[in-house]
């Protein structure tokens, strides 16, 4: 009987330790796991805004007037900017349930336009680039 | 007899031996998971350097096409090709040529340290024309790999009689 009791014990011991060990690995996986996610979460955020950022890019291009730009890309000019809304599956939307902004800001020098393209989630910055294309007068 | 049957059924040791294999095969997944995560994320900030590095010489041949035109404004003539060559100073290869009473430009502007560069062929027309560049090519260049003209191999040259 002593026998038996002292087994047991040994057994619940290790049940026990066991599950201690296993929670507490279970936990740093979780970790990992969470890490992983938004890790990857991040990398998609950029590999969209990289091709939305080249796709403004692009059409400013070939059109290096900002209202024609926001008027393509749908956007909204204010104050000689365009700005365009995406939601979180970059769906355009409208301001108040924006999670990530592209916007275009241009400027010109003789000969040149730029524009400066940002992609933002927040107030964070995701991406940004910078485009010119020649113009024979260089304004707006 | 009772107490045999009493007895727990994996024994002692048989929990911790299951344990192990579990935290080992979670651990060893939630690892790969990270790492993979990781790979994406150094592709895709690889991908995001690219891009930008093309944009800023895509930028470097629009600023050299300005700088062209407003060294031959309007009402003038051309200017000797070595004044426009030194007063261009582009710290890449640069080569002009006139060609149709105009300007051809010909260069190649890197793109990144790997050997990737931004190949132009522009045309600048006199000031007269309406439009002034005609662009003849805008081209990404990968790398150039070395090709052996004639491959050299070391095979054994003594003839048997």
């Amino acid at each position: 009987m002593k026998k038996s009791n002292s087994r047991s014990a040994l057994f619940l011991g290790e049940i026990v330790l066991a599950l201690l060990i296993f929670s507490l690995s279970s936990a740093v996986c979780v970790g990992l796991l969470f890490r992983a996610y938004h890790i990857s979460e991040a990398s998609s955020e950029l590999n969209q805004s990289i091709f939305y950022a080249q796709n403004a890019a692009e059409v400013f291009k070939a059109q290096p007037d900002i209202e024609k730009v926001a008027a393509i890309l749908g956007g909204e000019i204010q104050s000689g900017k365009c700005y365009v809304y995406y939601d979180k599956n970059w769906v355009q939307t409208k301001e108040q349930r924006t999670v990530f902004t592209l916007l275009i800001s241009p400027s010109a020098e003789a000969y040149t336009t730029y524009a400066k393209i940002n992609i933002s989630k927040g107030a964070a910055a995701v991406f940004e680039l910078v485009a010119a294309v020649y113009q024979e007068d260089g304004v707006l | 007899m009772n107490e045999k049957n009493n007895s727990p059924h994996f024994g002692v040791g048989g929990i911790t031996l299951l344990t192990v294999l579990l935290v080992l095969s979670l651990t060893m997944f939630a690892v790969l998971t990270l790492s993979s995560a990781q790979a994406d994320m150094r592709l895709s900030e690889k991908n995001a350097r690219a891009v930008q590095e093309y944009y800023i010489a895509d930028t470097k041949a629009v600023s050299l096409q300005a700088q062209a035109a407003a060294l031959w404004p309007s009402g003038q003539v051309l200017p000797p090709l070595d004044y426009m060559q030194n007063t261009l100073n582009m710290n890449y290869d640069l080569a002009l040529s006139t060609r149709d009473n105009g300007l051809m430009f010909f260069c190649d502007i890197p793109i990144n340290n790997k050997g990737q560069t931004l190949q132009l062929a522009l045309y600048l027309a006199p000031p007269e024309n309406p439009v002034r560049w005609r662009i003849e090519q805008w081209q990404f260049v990968p790398p150039l790999v070395e090709i052996w003209d004639e491959p050299v191999l070391p095979v054994w040259q003594e003839i048997f009689n």
